[in-house]
């Protein structure tokens, strides 16, 4: 069994509804390296971790949590995967669709930004990934919010981040949030290239 | 790779269900699996791979010749393959991404990732369940807590009708 994501055991455990049992037969099946367990015609269930993890990779963070309610097979798959992409709607973009996360023109206050804060705080809480593919942070935020920031990108880094998204539009007079030169020239620091920088006034 | 003895190099893949296929040693490489055996130098005879049927890997060697016949240009590549799993259901993606895991074909493996997930797009829980075959085994209680647990993800996602 592969290390990691462990196989979810519990609907063997349980006894099988009068549905199911009319239904279909459950089955065992051992591949290379994953036991998978479901029902003969639920074929995505009986891909192997790495396999689905990819899948929700491609949905937005809203989509892929959602597919926890799908069964006990699913309750934990979203947690582990590669691409974050967090910004002011919660979470509803999905990597590809938006590239560039236009802000809407909508009179910000302050406590929205507090919120997307606690938000993102806690994805990052309940994330469990170990590599970072892509990682993007949209939203309203300047350099009043400097340490939640810098604390993301550390939490990118640690992750080994491949492409990393820095979108953020300071409300009102905050200034613009700064790289810390630290985290640029950290030792083992991933930066290898730069894609784009806007500065605004 | 073959640019040492400036003649194109063929690989000799099999399946696992024994069918020999031909392939440009420069697409096979697309594979990391195959490329790790060709530089180590396993790959003078035939390279068996364990877990990819004939029909299956037939597909990704169509894909490993169109995808490396076409120049650097993202643009093009994205849309050959569009193009390519644009008629593929969902038995064979399933296959496909198996292969393209095993085989550690990442462009292909993210392709068809996407693919598969763009099924369950802006679809409700009770639609991706049935269309799927995924046997809810949460019991009321738990599938009440795993809802609560995720609260803060279900608003923006259509409500539970067929469509």
């Amino acid at each position: 069994v592969q290390s990691g994501i462990k196989p979810k055991l519990s609907s063997l455990n349980s006894p099988p509804t009068v549905n199911t049992l009319t239904k279909q037969l459950y089955f065992y099946l051992r591949t290379c390296d994953t036991i998978c367990i479901g029902r003969e015609d639920d074929r995505i269930s009986r891909l192997p971790d790495e396999v689905l993890v990819e899948i929700l990779s491609s949905l937005s963070l809203k989509e892929s949590a959602c597919t926890s309610v799908l069964s006990s097979r699913w309750t934990n798959l979203w947690k582990h995967t590669t691409r974050l992409y967090l910004d002011m709607d919660g979470g509803s973009s999905s990597w590809g669709k938006t590239k560039h996360f236009k802000f809407r023109p909508v009179l910000m206050r302050r406590n929205t930004s507090c919120k997307y804060v606690r938000w993102v705080d806690r994805v990052l809480e309940s994330h469990k990934c170990i590599v970072l593919k892509e990682f993007a942070i949209c939203s309203y935020l300047g350099l009043q919010h400097e340490e939640p920031i810098t604390r993301w990108l550390e939490y990118a880094f640690a992750r080994q981040v491949r492409s990393l998204e820095l979108n953020l539009e300071p409300c009102y007079d905050d200034p613009m949030y700064g790289l810390p030169r630290d985290l640029l020239v950290a030792e083992g620091s991933q930066f290898k290239s730069i894609e784009a920088l806007n500065f605004k006034d | 790779m073959a640019a040492e003895t400036g003649t194109p190099t063929t690989l000799t893949l099999k399946s696992n269900d024994d069918e020999l296929f031909s392939v440009a040693e420069s697409a096979a490489i697309l594979s990391v699996t195959i490329r790790n055996m060709v530089e180590d130098g396993c790959a003078g005879g035939v390279i068996p791979l364990d877990n990819v049927d004939g029909k299956t890997l037939a597909s990704v060697i169509t894909y490993m010749n169109g995808i490396s016949a076409i120049p650097a240009d993202e643009e093009k590549k994205k849309s050959y393959r569009d193009k390519f799993l644009s008629d593929k259901d969902f038995e064979t993606l399933a296959d496909m991404v198996l292969a393209a895991n095993y085989l550690n074909m990442s462009c292909l493996m993210d392709a068809v990732s996407a693919k598969i997930a763009q099924v369950m797009e802006k679809k409700s829980v009770g639609w991706v369940r049935r269309k799927f075959g995924i046997e809810n085994d949460y019991t009321p209680e738990e599938e009440a807590a795993v809802k609560e647990e995720h609260k803060w993800t279900f608003e923006g996602v259509e409500t539970d009708d067929d469509n």
